[in-house]
C-alpha cells in the first residue's frame, strides 16, 4: 500500500489507536496515576496557599485566578478539596467507582495543581501533577475499571477490546510530548548550539554553584571538568528528547529508551540538582500482559507446565510462555 | 490574557469531547461511538500539539521548556535572590527552605525576582515581616525535639522533591541558630561560573531589600 494513500493513513490511525487488547494495561495505567497523584499531593501544602497574605497575591491576574478558579482567602475549602482529591484518588486506585473517581480527582487537581506556582506563574508544569490532570481525566472517559478492582467480582478476564487501547495510547502520547516538545523548545529558543559543550557545562556548573539547590556535586564537577562528556551529554540530550516518540510505534525503542530515559533522569539529578517527579508515569509503556502471563507462569505450583489458558494469552501478548 | 483564554478552552473542550465519548458509549452502536472517540483523540492532540509546537504553554497542555535558553558563563544578567535573617548581634543566616512552607524555595525566589520590586513599600514591609515570623518560627521548630517538618511530616523525607532539590540545613540542631532573628535581608547574587568553580566565596552580593528598613 502506498505510504502517501489515505487509505493507508486510516489504516495505521485505526491500528495505533483501536488494536483491541486486553483490560490489563488501562488498570494498571489507573494504578500507576492515582497511586502517584496521592504522593504528589500529600508533598505539597497547596491548600495553604490560599491562605497566604494577599501581597503575595497582589500581582496574579484575575484571567488566571478565573480559569483554575484559585482564589485567596479560601484556605478552609482548598483543605476540604485537597482531602475530597485524596478520596477520590484512593477509591482510583483500589477501583472504586473508577471512572467518577478518575473525573472528580482529575478535575480537582485542575484547580489545585497551580496553586503552587500562581503567585508568580500561571502554568505549574514539571511539577508534578500536569500529566496527571489529563491521564486521570482521559481514564475516565474509558473503561479503566474493568480489571484489578477490589468490587469486581468476575474472575475472568474480559474479551479484548479497542476500548482498552486508545486510553493508554493518549496518556503515552502525552508523556512522549513532554520529551518532544522539551528538545523542540531547546532547539527552537537557543538552536542546535545548546548541545554545545560549554553550554550543557555552564548549566551543570550553574546548578551545582548555586548553593541554594546543591544537594549533589561531586559528578556533575567530575562532568563539567571533561568538554567531551558535556558534548556527549548535550547531544544525547536532544537525541533522546527528539527521539522518544519512536517509543510509540517500536517494541525496541520501548526496551531500549525507555530503561534509557530513566538513567537520564537519575543522571540529570545527580548532576544537576533537578528532579523529574513523573519517571513512575512511565510504567505506562510496560505491557502488563505480558507482565500478568510471565508472573503467573513464573509462580504458579505446575510453571513447568503452562496450562492451556496461559499459553493462549501468551501467544496473544507474545510474551515467552 | 490571551493564552488563559485559550487553556481555558482548550481544556474545557477536552472535557467535553471526553464526556461525549462516556455518552456515545451509553446510548449508541459502535460505528458511531468511535466516531465520538475519534473527536475525542483529534481534539486531544490538537491541543497538546498547539501547546507544544507554538510553544504557548496551554497548561494541562504544556509546552514544557525545560531549560530551553542558553546559559551564559555569568549570572550577572540574572541574578538569583537570597533571604538571610540576622540575629542581634548582626551575624547572618541562611534559612532552611523548609521554612517558607507552604512556598516551596523556588516558587518563592522566583516571585521575589518577578513581582517583589513591584510592591508598594508598605507591601513590602508587610511581606518582610512575614518572612521575619517564618524564619523565627521554622528557627524554634528545628530546634525542638520534632524538628523542622517537611511539607508532609508523615512522609518525611520520602516526600515528593519540588523540580529543584533544595538542601536541609537545619535538619540537625547543632546547624540551627541559637539566638532569635531581628532582621531579615534580600540580596541580589551573581557570580562567574569559572571563577566561583575555583572558589565558592567569589560572589557578587547586592542588597536589594531589608527588614526592618534602615
Amino acid at each position: 500500500m502506498n505510504i502517501l494513500s489515505p487509505s493507508r493513513w486510516i489504516h495505521d490511525w485505526n491500528r495505533f489507536w483501536f488494536t483491541p487488547t486486553s483490560p490489563r494495561n488501562v488498570a494498571a495505567a489507573r494504578i500507576t496515576f492515582a497511586a502517584y497523584s496521592i504522593w504528589v499531593l500529600a508533598s505539597r501544602n497547596l491548600a495553604e496557599m490560599s491562605a497566604l497574605p494577599s501581597d503575595f497575591w497582589s500581582r496574579v491576574g484575575p484571567t488566571s485566578r478565573w480559569r483554575y478558579l484559585d482564589f485567596p482567602g479560601h484556605s478552609s475549602l482548598e483543605h476540604a478539596l485537597v482531602w475530597v482529591a485524596g478520596g477520590a484518588l484512593v477509591c482510583a486506585l483500589l477501583g472504586v467507582l473508577p471512572r467518577l473517581s478518575c473525573f472528580v480527582s482529575g478535575i480537582l487537581l485542575y484547580h489545585l495543581a497551580p496553586l503552587e506556582s500562581i503567585i508568580w506563574i500561571p502554568h505549574p508544569y514539571a511539577r508534578g501533577l500536569t500529566i496527571s490532570v489529563i491521564a486521570l481525566l482521559t481514564l475516565a472517559f474509558s473503561p479503566c475499571g474493568d480489571w484489578w478492582t477490589l468490587t469486581r467480582r468476575e474472575k475472568t478476564l474480559p474479551a479484548l477490546s479497542a476500548d482498552y487501547t486508545w486510553p493508554v495510547r493518549l496518556i503515552q502520547v502525552f508523556l512522549v510530548q513532554v520529551y518532544l516538545f522539551a528538545g523542540y523548545a531547546k532547539v527552537a529558543v537557543v538552536g542546535w548550539k545548546w548541545a554545545s559543550a560549554d553550554n550543557v557545562r555552564n548549566w551543570i556548573l550553574y546548578c551545582i554553584e548555586e548553593d541554594q539547590i546543591r544537594v549533589f556535586h561531586s559528578l556533575g564537577a567530575w562532568v563539567a571538568e571533561r568538554p567531551t562528556v558535556c558534548l556527549a551529554i548535550g547531544v544525547t540530550t536532544l537525541v533522546i528528547e527528539l527521539g522518544m516518540f519512536t517509543v510509540l510505534f517500536s517494541k525496541t525503542a520501548r526496551r531500549v529508551l525507555v530503561p534509557l530515559v530513566v538513567l537520564f533522569h537519575l543522571g540529570i539529578l545527580l548532576c544537576m540538582n533537578l528532579t523529574f517527579l513523573n519517571v513512575p508515569q512511565l510504567l505506562v509503556f510496560v505491557n502488563w500482559d505480558a507482565v500478568a502471563v510471565w508472573t503467573k507462569t513464573k509462580f504458579s505450583p505446575a510453571r513447568h507446565q503452562p496450562t492451556q489458558q496461559q499459553q493462549k494469552e501468551a501467544k496473544e501478548v507474545g510474551a515467552p510462555a | 490574557m490571551k493564552t488563559d483564554i485559550a487553556s481555558t478552552i482548550a481544556f474545557a473542550g477536552f472535557v467535553v469531547f471526553g464526556l461525549l465519548v462516556i455518552v456515545a458509549g451509553r446510548f449508541f452502536a459502535q460505528p458511531i461511538r468511535r466516531k465520538f472517540t475519534q473527536a475525542f483523540l483529534g481534539f486531544a492532540l490538537l491541543a497538546s500539539f498547539t501547546a507544544g509546537l507554538t510553544q504557548h504553554n496551554m497548561w494541562p497542555f504544556s509546552s514544557w521548556p525545560v531549560l530551553a535558553y542558553p546559559m551564559r558563563c555569568t549570572t550577572l544578567d540574572s541574578p538569583s535572590p537570597r533571604i538571610i535573617a540576622v540575629d542581634a548581634g548582626g551575624h547572618e543566616y541562611d534559612i532552611d527552605y523548609r521554612a517558607w512552607k507552604p512556598i516551596s524555595l523556588e516558587e518563592l525566589l522566583s516571585w521575589l525576582n518577578l513581582h517583589f520590586s513591584h510592591l508598594d513599600p508598605a507591601a513590602q514591609d508587610r511581606v518582610g515581616k512575614y518572612f521575619l515570623d517564618r524564619a523565627n518560627s521554622a528557627r524554634e521548630d528545628a530546634l525542638s525535639p520534632q524538628g523542622l517538618a517537611y511539607p508532609n511530616r508523615w512522609l518525611g523525607p520520602l516526600t515528593a522533591p519540588t523540580h529543584m532539590l533544595h538542601p536541609a540545613i537545619w535538619s540537625h540542631v547543632e546547624t540551627v541558630p541559637r539566638s532569635s532573628f531581628v532582621a531579615i535581608r534580600i540580596y541580589d547574587e551573581s557570580w562567574d561560573l569559572d571563577a566561583r568553580r575555583l572558589d565558592p566565596s567569589k560572589v557578587t552580593r547586592v542588597l536589594a531589600y531589608e527588614y526592618p528598613r534602615k
